[in-house]
């Protein structure tokens, strides 16, 4: 009990965990993404600077000094428009550490522009600037250099340009020689970005990373331990109705309070097997005290009778030993009426019961049964007219006797018990490969609701006849099992104050029962399980 | 056994209420030495014999099918009656439950059987339930 609930919780824990782990691992790639957009953001801003210095190294750059100084100026505008990360930007000719050309920001506010070439120069060559370089108002760790090869001009360049190019001396190219081929890297452009924006930004996605995958697992911890207690609740909920169902308190219902389908159909379902157990469990405890009663009343004449007669201080007159004796004979064979039935019933059940298939003739058959019928009639003292009909002339079937004349027995003495006075038909015919038998009353009838219960065992309807009857309960159901035996099915037809009509067909060239199919099927005899289990309560019958 | 009877002519009255004939033979054979056992098959009956034979001991059996009234009113029935309120009223039953037997001495009486019923010992109850103060 304890190790199922248990292992429930952990799986949930589990699952869980696991969509907890699929979340976080999701959210990372997610966060991933957002780092690469924003690195790739700067790279874009670098991209674009890198776009055009090549392109006016291409074409423009190498152009006369003149042009120089608007250039420059043109390039970094557009330089320094591109974005605030960009910090310095220097050109290097191939091979050369020191910068032909460099722009800076030094106090990140304006651009300070080495506006002439030479004094560019002049003011780099004396600083020696390697490619690497960095200024000193720049923290190193907040400085990430790139560096771009520049390519030499393309052939197709537009014609204009070349034959600037062309007749340009080579001192006043910028870079690169003159008529250089295309691919042949001429120079390099260094780009220094600003870290620190990109490490705050990641940092600041990181922590936000951070934040949201500890808020998930909460939010899944939470709807764990939520779940778990939800689902275990309702579940210990059923434990504990089971025990005290176990207890024998079936009158404990359970109610889950869930809007979830399933649970409320385990709800019911287990409601309803409560009330079924609880109906079985209240047959079996009438049937008890039914029993005990009708055992203990043969019981309580011969051994009252014979205990009295045995008496060797007493004298009793002829008379009254002869009446004693056969009372003691009469009820001793009144008990062995009252207990073939349920030892028979539960061989029935049980699988043990053996069919023979011995050749009636059902006309002898309903006389024999005819007759039993009058004289329970006599007995009675009731007024009631018995007739009985053969349909179909030289009847001969092939079935079991003993099992058939029982059947007629039950379903005749039912009638009889149900009718106060009126009349009983028993009829038989043939219709195919069947004979049907019909036993007509015009007795107290039987509802709706009884007529489902009818062949259960230990089922009696609730009405005065059956309290002063008395009786078990039991010859519908023996009748009903003798017929599925027999290959048969049992069925009626009633309606209440006016009567009922029993029908039950069987083959009529006989059946072999599958004594084994109900035997597996049946693997625990119930019927003595559940005695047994009433003889540990109750104590004895 | 001592007949506690056997000075006088008049043998003490039982009246055992029971509708079987078969129980009120059988209870015949077990009384009918020492008293006079007279039989009533039904509740009304069995009030208006006690009535009429003024009976020193009534035996009732609790589970009466043919009766109009079952044990537990026929006891509370006699038991109201003046003439009957002293006398020992037993109740006899083929049913074991505790709770019949409750119900009977709730309702007013002397001893509580079941059937089937021990033969010696319940001749003697009988005869110390009838005879109080006296025993043998």
């Amino acid at each position: 009990m304890k190790m199922i609930s248990l292992t429930l919780r952990t799986t949930i824990i589990l699952i869980i965990s696991t969509t907890v782990i699929v979340t976080s691992f999701s959210l990372w790639l997610l966060f991933e993404r957002s780092h690469r957009a924003i690195y790739t953001q700067s790279m874009d801003s670098m991209g674009e600077v890198l776009r055009l210095i090549t392109y006016d190294a291409k074409w423009r750059i190498l152009l006369q000094d003149e042009y120089k100084e608007s250039l420059l100026k043109y390039f970094s505008e557009e330089i320094w428009g591109q974005g605030e990360d960009i910090l310095w930007v220097s050109i290097h000719e191939k091979d050369q550490t020191q910068a032909l050309f460099r722009m800076k920001k030094p106090e990140y506010r304006n651009m300070e522009v080495d506006v002439s070439f030479q004094n560019m120069l002049a003011k780099f060559s004396a600083l020696e600037v390697k490619p690497s370089y960095i200024s000193d108002d720049i923290d190193e760790k907040q400085l990430r250099v790139f560096f771009y090869p520049v390519y030499g001009p393309v052939l197709d360049a537009p014609a204009q340009v070349n034959k600037q190019v062309e007749g340009l001396a080579p001192e006043n190219l910028l870079f690169g020689e003159k008529g250089a081929d295309e691919g042949d890297i001429i120079g390099y452009v260094l780009i220094a970005i600003s870290a620190s924006r990109i490490v705050q930004s990641l940092n600041q996605t990181l922590w936000k990373d951070i934040y949201i995958t500890l808020t998930v697992i909460l939010v899944g911890i939470l709807i764990a331990f939520l779940v778990t207690r939800f689902l275990t609740g309702n579940i210990t909920q059923l434990v504990r109705a089971t025990s005290r169902i176990t207890e024998g308190d079936f009158d404990h219902k359970v109610k889950i309070r869930s809007a979830y389908k399933e649970l409320e159909e385990l709800q019911d379902a287990f409601n309803s097997m409560t009330e079924e157990i609880r109906e079985v469990d209240r047959l079996k405890e009438t049937f008890l005290v039914n029993m005990s009663h009708e055992l203990r009343a043969p019981l309580h004449s011969i051994i009252g009778l014979s205990g009295s007669l045995s008496k060797a201080d007493k004298e009793y007159s002829e008379a009254q030993y002869k009446k004693g004796l056969s009372i003691i004979n009469a009820e001793g064979n009144q008990l062995l009426n009252q207990i073939n039935p349920i030892l028979n019933l539960a061989k029935a059940r049980a699988g043990k019961m053996e069919v023979q298939n011995e050749d009636i003739d059902v006309t002898v058959l309903l006389e024999e049964a005819g007759s039993a019928m009058q004289g329970m009639i006599l007995s009675l003292a009731k007024s009631i007219t018995f007739a009985s009909e053969l349909l179909t002339t030289d009847l001969v079937i092939k079935s079991d006797r003993e099992k058939l004349k029982n059947i007629l027995h039950n379903l005749l003495s039912n009638a009889v018990k149900f009718t106060e006075k009126g009349r009983i038909e028993l009829s038989a015919w043939s219709e195919g490969e069947f004979v049907v038998f019909k036993v007509k009353d015009t007795g107290i009838g039987i509802g709706k609701k009884d007529k489902l219960r009818v062949f259960k065992r230990f089922q009696q309807i609730d009405h005065s006849l059956v309290r002063k009857e008395g009786g078990l309960g039991i010859g519908m159901s023996l009748s009903k099992e003798y017929v599925e035996l027999l290959g048969g099915e049992i069925w009626l037809e009633s309606e209440v104050g006016l009567g009922s009509s029993f029908y039950f067909k069987i083959p009529k060239n006989g059946y072999e029962f599958d004594l084994n199919a109900k035997r597996n099927k049946t693997t625990r005899p119930r019927f003595f399980t559940r005695l047994s289990l009433s003889r540990r309560r109750y104590g004895s019958l | 056994m001592i007949d506690v009877d056997m000075t006088g002519s008049k043998r003490k009255k039982i009246l055992y209420i029971e509708d079987d004939p078969n129980h009120q033979f059988t209870m015949e054979l077990l009384l009918g030495e020492q008293y006079d056992v007279v039989a009533a098959s039904d509740g009304k009956g069995g009030i208006e014999t006690a009535v009429a034979v003024q009976p020193e001991m009534v035996i009732v059996d609790i589970m009466l099918h043919n009766s109009d009234i079952d044990g537990y009113e026929i006891i509370r029935n006699i038991r109201s009656l003046a003439q009957f309120v002293d006398i020992p009223i037993i109740a006899i039953t083929g049913h074991t439950g505790e709770a019949e037997k409750a119900r009977c001495f709730q309702e007013g009486c002397t001893g509580f059987f079941t059937k089937p019923l021990d033969v010696d010992r319940f001749a003697s109850d009988i005869s110390n339930f009838i005879n109080p103060g006296t025993s043998d």
